[in-house]
This record gives structure tokens, sequence and C-alpha cells, in this order.
């Protein structure tokens, strides 16, 4: 049994609409970034970090960063690092594994210089294990 | 003698300085959705706001990149065609809560006015609401919400998507602040 041509050229239509509405819907609902598995534009010390924000912080905006210092303060939702570098955590559980005084790397995204507490603000943050 | 004096100066000066409240966790959420249509609505959890006690004085700072969406590609542009958040990264509000005084909150809610200029888009435009204020623990809750137009603050609605985003934008927020130290 051949199909004829008419519910052939249908068939085509209905596989091209199909795949139009998977891709369209791919591109519609596209992923959140997500932090971890993202290249960091700043790998190194919370103190030299501090010093770029000094010098330009919009070119930090939505970047992510990757910072080792010292842990100097905490709250419900995250820690204090370098007395001015306040780090959102996504996940809060592993925030109670970091303690005060001590040296840890954070990844996270910076959001920018909040000028009313004079902090540097990330979100997204995660510790970084060796 | 000289040193008594500078203990002395020393604890006037800290007496005179305002007792702050503060949270640089603050929840701020906007609502700008039409029924039927995918919801345009985002939250912000890093908002800082910082109250001086003394006067009511209020300080308000977001930035634009926090807010999160449920959709990414909404959030994309959100950030990038309706509120270039690359050349304004910050929202922010100063103003004043009438008659507050401290000490005579408790754990009840109390409605109090809270009028300022709210800046967008570097756009600045004055704006009044009533917040629920109240003491939780050693904390003061600020709850309220009140409602922005777009254009109001340059910030364009293409005619395409102009029936999937509502009119008025609802903003609410609840703050949690505690004292600086």
């Amino acid at each position: 049994m051949s199909l004829s041509r008419k519910t052939k050229i249908l068939l085509g239509l209905i596989v091209l609409i199909n795949l139009g509405l998977f891709i369209g819907y791919k591109i519609m609902y596209k992923p959140h970034q997500v932090v971890a598995s993202q290249q960091a534009a700043f790998t190194g010390l919370a103190e030299d970090f501090k010093k770029e924000v000094a010098q330009n912080s919009e070119k930090w905006q939505n970047a992510i960063i990757q910072l080792e210092g010292t842990v100097t303060g905490s709250d419900e939702q995250g820690v204090m690092m370098n007395e001015t570098i306040y780090c959102q955590f996504i996940n809060l559980e592993s925030l109670q594994s970091l303690s005060l005084e001590t040296s840890t790397t954070i990844k996270g995204r910076f959001i920018g210089y909040d000028d009313l507490l004079e902090e540097i603000k990330l979100d997204k943050c995660d510790i970084i294990k060796d | 003698m000289k040193n008594l004096f500078i203990v002395l100066l020393l604890l006037v000066v800290s007496n005179v300085s305002a007792q702050k409240f503060f949270t640089k966790t603050g929840h701020t959420e906007f609502k700008a959705s039409v029924e039927t249509f995918e919801p345009v609505e985002a939250t912000n959890n890093s908002t800082t706001a910082v109250l001086n006690a003394d006067n009511g004085e209020v300080a308000v700072l977001l930035f634009v990149k926090a807010f999160h969406f449920k959709v990414a590609l909404m959030e994309e542009h959100f950030n990038e065609n309706y509120m270039d958040s690359a050349e304004f990264p910050k929202a922010t509000f100063k103003g004043k809560i009438a008659d507050f005084d401290f000490t005579k909150l408790d754990m009840e809610n109390q409605e109090y006015k809270i009028a300022g200029m709210l800046t967008i888009k570097g756009v600045s435009k004055s704006v009044e609401t009533i917040a629920k204020i109240r003491l939780a623990d050693d904390k003061i809750l600020v709850a309220s919400e009140f409602s922005v137009q777009p254009e109001d603050f340059g910030i364009k609605i293409p005619s395409i998507v102009r029936n999937k985003v509502a009119e008025k934008v609802n903003i609410t927020f609840e703050y949690e602040l505690v004292e600086k130290n």
C-alpha cells in the first residue's frame, strides 16, 4: 500500500510543525545558567577583587567570580568574606559547614557594589572544594 | 585627664549616632501578569534596606539583575530590553516613615505611611504607600505593596506584547530588619 501524494505532504507538514514547536519551546524555556558549571571571570584573592571593584565595579556586573578569603561573619542566608564581601548562598545546608575566621573559596555571581552598606554583593554562592 | 576626656567624648559620640536597622537579603517582588498569559513576575531576595529608628528615614537599594524569573528567557528580555540593567544596574528608594516611633512598636502590625522617591532606570518619581510594621524578637518587620506604571520610568512595552503585560505593575516587599552594630 502506498500513500497518496497528498497524505505524504500532510505527514511531512505535521513533522515540520512539531519540530518547529519543539525548537520554539526549547528557546522559550531554556534553563537558567548554573553558576557551578560556568567558567569564572575572576579567580583569585578576595582582597584583590576588592581593588578591582573599587576601580570599576560595572565591569564585573553579572560576572561569575571565584574568591579565596576569610569568613568574617555570617547570617541566615550567607557569609561575609574579608569584612566587606557578602556572599548569599543558594544551598543553605552548605553554609553550615563554614565557620568563622577560617579560610575558604567561594564561587558566586557578582550583583553589584552596595553603596548603602559599602559592601560587595555576590549571590548564587557555593563553596568550592579543592 | 586627657584620656578620660577622650573616653567621655567617645561615649557621647556613640550615644548620638543613630540606631539603625538593616537587611541585605530583603524580599522584593513584582507582578505584571495578565490572566491567561504567561505570568510576568519576578522576585529579588538580595534587597538592601536601612532604617534609621530615630527618625524613620529609610533607604532601599536593589540590583535589577538579581531579579529572578521562572522563565530564563523572560529574565534576559527584562534585563536587556526593558530595564537596560547594564546601564542602570540599581533601583533605589529614599524616603521616610511618617510619625515613626520605635518605642511604640509591638508584636502587632501597625500601619504607617511611607513616602519618598523611587528611582528606576535613572528616573525618580515620588511614591507613597501604607506599610505594616511590627516587632518580632529583635527584628523590625516591614511589609507593604504599591503599584507603579512602567511608562513613568521610561520603560516602553512594545505593542506586540502590550496585552501580555499589565498596565500597572504591583510591587510587594517584605524586609526583616536587624539592628546594626
